[in-house]
């Protein structure tokens, strides 16, 4: 195997880097001080020159798709004219003015109707998960609708009640029960970095990295 | 280093009761540890998929360049995608791979490849099934949707870290009546209605010990479980000195 792709150096690179950052967090030493500012700075600027490889990914997929697959040419000659054309009124000067309408009347549009989507798309969640088949299902259907209750100005013009009742679901249950997934997440985060450090958990280097 | 010994002595003794699990269990047998069924319905789903000849769908979270406690969660969906591609490869399913970053591209087609070339499947491989969908929320949202619903999925597996699009590709792997397993610290109340398994918090992180098979890799599960104990049992003694107003809690942080 070529001496630049051998696991070891990959492995040592994130041990090395771990070691940098837990350190610099504990002990006042300028240059890991100097080391843990740069890495994160080094990982967004690999991040931005990545842009590009997944752009010209893209284009080359659509372009694909537009040559081979019939039903999806339209959507694929969409995208790869809308990528081209932004990618020259953003470059270009001159051309801010029609960058900034195109994303403030065509992009932020787009977004906020996928974002209205949402509350169809929970009304359809809902109605498939709150049927009460066993004890669990049961027991959140009836704490979905009490801090639904809760949450509606006209129920709480009926019963003061269901506020109260809504406020210690959210605040004691609900809060008590995200904090302890968190604990025990922050716990395996830790975990999973110690088997990082020694080099024991290798799979996202690819199932050939754990050999 | 003012205000950080308790911190430091937190770290020291994770890692020192990390360390004695893996040393003390690599000589005796493990305890016996409580099965995660989502791990086990991984083969089930893609098994499933294979028999109506649709392909599994990945999506590996989206992070957006986050760092911290994210990039934890998106490099243990990233040992998950390993396995799922090995399970693929072995049982001859097609996977598809929705990556929302594009500097992960290159990372994700190369561990799908090589699970289909430990499964001894490599011509099941096809890169083009590795898809870099937007870096930005309700594109990659709406992106994935496409992908579940025209390419009509078997299976979809979700791993890593999610935001509000975790319902919305939920729901569309629903509609085509996909198997959906998912594995996240966060949005779990969006999973539990789309999904039929879902792995909460450090399961996602045990995860990789746990499909490495390996007993090394798991005695760190037993580790976590100990460390685990010891925060109860340090959070009834801070209740205890509560009761009692000594305020040993602010002394310790403040040292």
């Amino acid at each position: 195997m070529s001496w630049i792709k051998r696991t070891e150096i990959t492995l040592t690179i994130g041990s090395f880097a771990i070691v940098v950052m837990l350190l610099s967090n504990f002990v006042d030493i300028p240059v890991l001080d100097f080391i843990s500012k740069i890495l994160p700075e080094w990982s967004v600027i690999i991040a931005s020159f990545a842009l590009g490889v997944g752009a010209i990914s893209t284009f080359v997929q659509n372009t694909d798709k537009i040559i081979n697959k019939p039903a999806e040419r339209p959507y694929s000659l969409v995208l790869i004219i809308s990528l081209v054309f932004m990618f020259i009124v953003a470059n270009v000067k001159g051309f801010e003015p029609i960058y900034k309408w195109t994303v403030n009347n065509v992009y932020q549009a787009l977004t906020g109707t996928v974002s209205s989507l949402l509350a169809f798309f929970i009304l359809t969640a809902a109605i498939r998960a709150l049927r009460g088949r066993n004890l669990n299902a049961s027991a959140m259907l009836v704490s979905t609708v009490l801090v639904i209750l809760g949450n509606t100005p006209l129920m709480a013009g009926v019963w003061s009640g269901f506020e109260t009742i809504k406020s210690w679901i959210m605040q004691v249950m609900n809060t008590a029960s995200k904090r302890g997934i968190m604990i025990s997440a922050a716990v395996g985060v830790l975990v999973m970095g110690f088997r990082v450090l020694i080099w024991l958990e290798r799979g996202f280097y690819g199932r050939l990295g754990e050999e | 280093m003012a205000g950080k010994l308790l911190d430091l002595t937190v770290l020291v003794f994770v890692f020192a009761v990390a360390y004695f699990c893996l040393r003390l269990y690599s000589k005796q047998k493990l305890p016996k540890l409580k099965k995660i069924p989502a791990l086990d319905a991984i083969d089930e789903a893609i098994g499933r998929s294979v028999e109506l000849g649709r392909p599994v769908n990945m999506v590996p979270g989206y992070n957006h360049f986050k760092t911290g406690p994210e990039t934890a969660q998106q490099l243990a969906a990233y040992v998950i995608l390993g396995y799922v591609a090995e399970v693929c490869g072995k049982l001859g399913a097609e996977l598809i791979v929705s990556v929302d970053q594009p500097h992960l591209l290159k990372a994700a087609e190369n561990i799908v490849r090589e699970g289909y070339t430990v499964s001894g499947n490599s011509d099941g491989f096809k890169p083009e099934n590795i898809i870099w969908v937007a870096n930005t929320q309700l594109p990659f949202a709406v992106g994935t949707m496409a992908i579940i619903d025209g390419r009509n999925v078997g299976a979809n597996i979700f791993a890593g870290i999610f935001y509000k699009e975790s319902l919305m590709i939920g729901e569309a792997g629903s509609r085509v009546g996909a198997f959906q397993i998912s594995a996240t610290v966060s949005q779990i109340e969006n999973f539990v209605p789309t999904c039929d398994y879902v792995m909460m918090g450090e399961e996602l992180f045990a995860a990789g010990a746990i499909l490495s098979k390996s007993n090394t890799q798991m005695a760190s599960i037993v580790a976590s479980d100990y460390i685990k104990l010891s925060l109860i049992a340090f959070q009834i003694l801070s209740i205890v000195f509560s009761i009692a107003k000594v305020n040993w809690i602010t002394m310790l942080a403040n040292l």
